[in-house]
């Protein structure tokens, strides 16, 4: 087996929350921990899906695997190497596609100008090289040419996504974090884009690490899904195993509720916690159907479930009480 | 048979865009029993929620001029004045919308807000004080008793919209109209809050007119659904018939291009092309040139008709599906 394309070993991220007056003048300033010890790695053309709800520290897991963000704590490999030992390299390996490209896109410049700056940032060729492959980019995403004369706001919600997948491909990355890039989408849109990124990604041998609230898409889309709450990973495994046979409540939870064709007791009560204070021991404790005394107590091991799936959870590690 | 309670016909929305005249409705036409939950689905630009509003006398904008017959009770809604509108949507019409922050007043305390529904409708303070910790604890929101005293800014999300639930629902209204209660929700929580909605109305024999884009959301709470396309319902009928043997090729298509399986189960069947400008509408058949079956005869219009008992599309092909 080939070694991981992307690394992560032990991987925090921590932020402090903006103090008030009086709060500056105290010690220990409460701490956002947005992303909480998560290891896992990517192999090379693997698509992995990271699904959680929001405030599950997915997007900043996904902004520090592309060292937009440093790690408070933990080590980001990427080829076996730290980003940082050739930040402008990684740069040209790794891109992004953000959520919502009615914001991502600057909507002051024509497309041709959008997906001309990483053209130049890269340093590709000259005026008309990066002309011929804004072209030939337009055409790999499904558009035509002559759409680098418009602005974003000519442009449909499906169409501003895939001069957004375009811009990312521009300089050939080998890897892309593509975050919630079709939530914004109508359903039926959504199918074209989705439809899209799976083609480029075979035919350009790509590895996607592909950000989402949505289980049934990503288990449509991902070779392995990774389930995070409240910052940790709770289990991750292949796609199938996790979809035929979650073993966390948190992962059956969440799929329940998407498959429910009828209204079903919820197997989740209540909101979820602020990451601010999660609650201790298993996180997902007060809201789950099966906890005991220990996941009050106890922060849950990752314990290895069978068909490579690895789950964070007393129920397959001794038992809750 | 029971009571009908609310029937719009041939419900006509306008008002003047930049590009032109726009018609979020164009001749819609639905009925509501009773204690029924009518879905009113569609992707956006459809007309489904200016059409809910506009049946109420909302006018959203406010330049838009309605047309049509609107009866509730067998009252036209049309001929009230302001004041007698005014009083009606008060004691029996309720709304409820996506965005609970825009629609709970940021300077007043949760209780207060109950407290001062509840005594539109007469009766004492204490009385409001039970009926709003009653409503709340229904809701399942914890500490209900201290929550009387919060902020909106002071609650989550998903706490928001439970006690938004709870203001519409004080005064006991027979009808709820309810815009995309659940799309800003994490699903954990959208399976509880809509279980919840549903045990409460069912209890006060409200009835419902549900928006959403979320086919999955429609099929578990609503009776019947109206499919919305370009200011038209293309389709409606009961919600179980109506999902698992849609008629209108446009219904046929949203539902298949929601994803069901994995990749190696080939392309998602994405609808091609994107919506029509409802600026420049083609004749007939706002579907046609999405249409795998389009032909001719579809740029003549396509009324809404009865296809099978209980059943309506506007499809001239919708008895051969």
């Amino acid at each position: 087996m080939s070694p991981p394309l992307l690394t992560l070993d032990g991987v925090s991220r921590h932020y402090a929350t903006k103090p008030s007056v009086l709060g500056r003048l105290l010690p220990n300033q409460p701490v956002v921990r947005a992303v909480q010890d998560v290891s896992l790695s990517i192999a090379r053309t693997e698509i992995l899906g990271l699904v959680g709800e929001s405030g599950s520290g997915k997007s900043t897991l996904g902004r520090v695997a592309l060292a937009l963000e440093p790690p408070t704590a933990g080590t980001v490999l990427f080829n076996g190497a730290p980003p940082a030992a050739d930040l402008p390299g990684f740069r040209r390996r790794a891109q992004m596609v953000f959520q919502d490209p009615q914001s991502s896109l600057n909507r002051s410049l024509t497309i041709e100008r959008i997906l001309e700056s990483p053209l130049v940032v890269h340093r590709f060729g000259n005026a008309a090289a990066r002309r011929a492959r804004i072209a030939q980019l337009l055409e790999t995403v499904g558009l035509r040419a002559d759409m680098m004369r418009r602005y974003p706001h000519e442009l449909s919600g499906g169409q501003r996504q895939r001069v957004g997948i375009a811009r990312a491909l521009a300089i050939e990355p080998a890897f892309i974090v593509l975050d919630e890039p079709t939530s914004a989408l109508d359903v039926s849109i959504q199918a074209q884009v989705v439809n899209l990124l799976v083609e480029l990604q075979q035919r350009l041998s790509l590895t996607y690490l592909f950000i989402s609230h949505d289980l049934r898409l990503v288990r449509w889309l991902c070779d392995r899904i990774a389930v995070m709450y409240l910052g940790r990973i709770v289990e991750i495994g292949p796609a199938e195993a996790l979809w035929n046979a979650p073993r966390h409540p948190y992962t059956k939870a969440l799929l329940t509720a998407v498959t429910a064709e009828t209204l079903v007791p919820p197997e989740a009560a209540g909101d979820v916690p602020s990451p601010i204070r999660p609650p201790p021991g298993c996180a997902f404790h007060p809201r789950c159907p099966a906890a005991g005394p220990r996941c009050s107590r106890d922060a849950p091991r990752d314990v290895a479930a069978g068909d490579g799936v690895m789950v964070a959870c007393h129920l397959h590690d001794g038992g809750v009480a | 048979m029971p009571e009908m309670l609310f029937e719009v016909r041939d419900l006509v929305t306008r008002f003047r865009s930049e590009g032109g005249e726009i018609r979020p409705s164009r001749g819609v036409s639905f009925h509501i029993a009773a204690g029924e939950v009518l879905g009113l689905v569609g992707e956006s630009g459809s007309g489904k929620s200016v059409t809910a509003r506009a049946s109420v006398r909302l006018q959203q904008p406010e330049s838009a001029t309605i047309g049509g017959e609107l009866f509730f009770r067998g009252q036209d809604l049309r001929k009230l004045d302001a004041e007698a509108l005014r009083a009606l949507r008060a004691k029996q019409i309720a709304m409820v919308v996506q965005d609970p922050a825009a629609a709970l007043n940021p300077v007043m305390t949760i209780g207060d807000q109950l407290f001062r529904i509840h005594r539109l409708h007469g009766g004492s303070e204490s009385e409001a004080r039970a009926a709003a910790l009653s409503l709340l604890t229904r809701m399942r929101i914890a500490e209900a008793e201290s929550r009387l005293s919060a902020y909106p800014h002071q609650l989550s999300g998903g706490m928001r919209q439970r006690v938004l639930i709870a203001l519409a629902l004080i005064c006991r209204p027979s009808l709820l109209i309810a815009d995309e209660p659940t799309t800003a929700l994490d699903v954990t929580v959208e399976a509880e809050i809509l279980a919840l909605l549903d045990e409460l109305r069912r209890e006060l024999g409200m009835a419902m007119l549900m928006i959403s884009h979320n086919l999955s959301v429609i099929g578990r709470i609503c009776d019947r659904v109206a499919v919305m396309y370009a200011g038209r319902i293309m389709e409606e009928g009961p919600t179980q018939a109506l999902l698992t043997s849609p008629r209108h090729p446009y219904t046929r298509a949203l539902l298949a291009s929601v994803p069901r399986g994995t990749k190696a189960d080939g392309p998602l069947p994405a609808i091609p092309g994107e919506p029509p400008d409802l600026a420049r509408l083609p004749p007939g058949c706002p579907f046609q040139a999405r249409c795998p079956g389009a032909e001719a005869r579809c740029t003549e219009d396509q009324p809404l008709r009865d296809i099978a008992p209980g059943r309506k599309a506007a499809c001239w092909r919708a008895e051969a599906a």
